[in-house]
């Protein structure tokens, strides 16, 4: 048996990937990398020039952007497999989603079949393979856990009936999402809604994800990134433009002529009240219709938050919708197969729960005499701004 | 004065609390050629207050306060009347709640439904139960309509058996066939009866989305109702169970006075009083039944355990 030299072997394999990443470096992925990146760097230059606002990162925050502060010198093969290092935004890791997990496939597809039932496969959406897309393998689809919230969110979108209008081709609509991670639901969305201008507002350091990301999966769509010149300008001309990235600190210069739909997803929940309010005032004074809004009134560490639906409800009409008993990252757990007498029973002992992430769809308030009027709790006339004394006349 | 495409009675009574929000839920509606007439049936709060902070700000809403408490089928019945009296060529009508929330889009969705479809009398929506809160409570998204459905008795038979009045009621109607059935009844289950009689005039159309938000307190029952319906003074027909008294409500409406025609002919009245009877009849002793499975047959059962194996455990210890 001949065998072979193993010096040679070892340059074989060497030359093997050092051809793999020239090849990965002329990608189009990675192209698209680098000019985001340029995008990202002017922008951070941008906002250094600019004076201290109230939508500087958090501490926490500080902290999570700099866990992946290597991605501002990004290889070529962290760029191939960009989906598996979005675990910095969204918390999902690939190992998790192995082949030999099928307990958890199987409760993944379980939840799948539910929400297909309530919302059609019309919306449904799985994650792409492309740049490092994972997920658990069901009738030839990926599928994960923020596939399936993305596609909760759009049910609900639908079920309160703020999606049919941005479905419609006739009139071109611009989506603000505040805080997109790494695109994950922008893909979607424009996936389900083509005529959509979709603007993400975020740290400059996401869009190293999400511009990257959505221009490599959107190769013919209009990208922009403002990191010169003025906003305003950006702006005039977003009809013919499909995705445009904004720091998150040129909030206040954000005023397109027209929003129709506010979204943010887990994000408000880790904010202080003053940063959510500021959204949630900006979204309203721009006229926006709907702000939705998928979070926690407050995450159990953030103690500098009151509640994000109390702060919703400052200017938009909360309604929850109800998609799923339990909240996105938790599985049903054959919750959903308990019927009869004997279920009814057994219900005693059960305890009730309630999903603590809410899907709400705040609809644009009125503004009473130039006040708005506080959120409903119950109370009576002097709580919608009335001169004193005017409500027992 | 120009009239509107559609105006909307707002029957109030002590909600002052959510009323603001729901108000400001109407005047936000993206179908505008509207009119919200505010029937305060004497509130004891400040209703009035907050509906003229609003009338000051909004022209299309108006308030109106009666001489005396009139229940709630008068005070409904009022509201229609007023709308009629203002704007006699407003085509659709609609009741709404004082104290629930309504999508922007609900209207324009409704009227878009009775617009393209002539056959139809009455469209509503998907709906949501909120509690007091405004916490979700269940999935929502009930469903039931009589689209398509060409033939009047099939559509009267679907409607008494499956209908659920209690939400009808507040969809959009077309103004003249409620006017012709004669508004609502001074009956128990007023709600039911009108769309009982309605259904043989027309189709019913709903919309899948959620564009209602309505608000539940406290648990239905015949007497709080009857309280409610009637105010302080109750008939004595109001204690006539209501599938004895509805039938023949019908009936008489049908047969002698004829409301019903040309569509509904007297004899065919008669039948359709028949028919009302029977499903009546039944549905209100399976719900009998059902209540008796859901709230007593559990805790018999439980007792029934309990007591045999009280009886095992000393049958065991005798021997």
């Amino acid at each position: 048996m001949q065998e072979t030299p193993p010096r040679k072997q070892s340059s074989e394999f060497t030359e093997a990937v050092q051809g793999r990443i020239a090849a990965l470096r002329n990608s189009v992925a990675f192209q698209n990398y680098e000019q985001v990146r340029d995008h990202v760097l002017r922008m951070k230059d941008l906002e250094a020039r600019r004076s201290e606002t109230v939508l500087k990162p958090s501490a926490y925050w500080r902290e999570e952007l700099e866990n992946f502060e290597y991605m501002l010198d990004a290889h070529p093969l962290i760029i191939n497999k960009l989906r598996h290092h979005s675990h910095h935004v969204t918390g999902l890791r690939v190992y998790d989603y192995r082949s030999n997990k099928d307990s958890v496939r199987e409760l993944l597809a379980e939840k799948l079949e539910v929400l297909v039932k309530m919302g059609g496969h019309d919306l449904l959406v799985p994650e792409p393979r492309d740049m490092g897309g994972f997920g658990f393998e069901i009738e030839g689809q990926l599928y994960n856990i923020d596939t399936l919230k993305f596609y909760e969110v759009l049910i609900a979108m639908q079920r309160s009936s703020v999606l049919p209008d941005l479905r419609k081709p006739a009139d071109r609509k611009l989506v603000w999402e505040i805080g997109a991670g790494w695109g994950g639901f922008a893909y979607q969305f424009k996936t389900i809604c083509s005529n959509v201008t979709y603007v993400i507002m975020d740290f400059p350091e996401l869009f190293l994800f999400s511009g990257t990301y959505l221009k490599t999966m959107f190769p013919q769509a209009r990208v922009e990134f403002f990191d010169h010149g003025s906003l305003g300008k950006l702006l005039g001309q977003w009809r013919d433009i499909d995705f445009l990235f904004v720091p998150n600190t040129f909030l206040d210069d954000f005023s397109p002529d027209q929003v129709d739909l506010a979204i943010n997803m887990v994000s408000f929940q880790e904010m202080t009240s003053d940063q959510v309010r500021a959204y949630v005032e900006r979204a309203h004074e721009l006229q926006s219709p709907y702000l939705y809004s998928l979070n926690r009134d407050r995450s159990p560490y953030n103690h500098e938050l009151l509640s994000v639906s109390k702060i919703i409800a400052e200017r938009f009409l909360p309604r929850q919708i109800p998609v799923l008993p339990v909240s996105y990252p938790k599985m049903l757990n054959k919750l959903t197969k308990a019927r009869g007498l004997r279920a009814r029973l057994k219900k005693k002992k059960k305890k009730v729960t309630r999903p603590d992430y809410k899907h709400i769809v705040g609809c644009h308030r009125m503004t009473l005499n130039g006040r708005h009027i506080p959120g409903n709790t119950g109370e009576t006339a002097p709580s919608l701004g009335l001169p004193p004394g005017r409500a027992s006349e | 004065m120009n009239s509107p495409v559609v105006t909307v009675g707002i029957p109030l009574y002590n909600h002052a609390g959510w009323l603001a929000e729901t108000l400001e839920s109407l005047l936000t509606q993206t179908f505008s050629d509207c009119r919200f007439i505010a029937v305060d049936d004497c509130s004891t709060d400040d209703s009035r207050q907050v509906v003229e902070s609003y009338v000051a700000i909004d022209g299309r809403l108006s308030y109106e306060c009666n001489s005396r408490r009139l229940g709630m089928i008068g005070n409904w019945r009022r509201c229609f009347e007023v709308a009629r009296e203002r704007y006699p060529q407003a085509r659709y009508f609609a009741w709404a709640s004082d104290h629930d929330l309504y999508h922007p889009r609900a209207l324009e969705e409704l009227v878009g439904q009775l617009d393209n479809h002539p056959e139809a009398v009455l469209a509503y929506s998907s709906h949501l139960k909120i509690s007091e809160t405004g916490e979700p409570r269940g999935q929502g998204g009930w469903k039931f309509d009589t689209a398509g459905i060409t033939s009047r008795n099939k559509r009267f038979v679907e409607t008494t058996w499956r209908m659920s009045a209690g939400n009808m009621i507040y969809g959009l109607f077309r103004s003249d066939a409620l006017l012709k059935v004669g508004v609502f009844r001074k009956i128990l289950l007023p709600d039911r009866f009108l769309i009982a009689e309605i259904s043989l005039q027309g189709e019913f159309r709903q919309v899948r989305e959620l564009l209602w938000y309505r608000r539940h307190e406290g648990v239905f029952s015949l007497g709080r109702q009857r309280q409610s319906l009637f105010g302080l003074k109750q008939p004595w027909w109001a204690h006539i169970p209501w599938w004895i008294s509805q039938p023949k409500a019908l009936g008489w409406n049908l047969c002698v006075r004829g409301t019903g025609r040309p569509k509904v002919s007297r004899l065919y009245g008669f039948f359709y009083a028949i028919e009302y009877f029977f499903v009546s009849t039944v549905l209100h002793f399976a719900r009998g039944i059902r209540r008796f499975q859901k709230r007593h047959l559990p805790r018999y059962i439980e007792n029934a355990k309990e007591f045999f194996s009280r009886q095992s455990r000393n049958t065991a210890a005798g021997s």
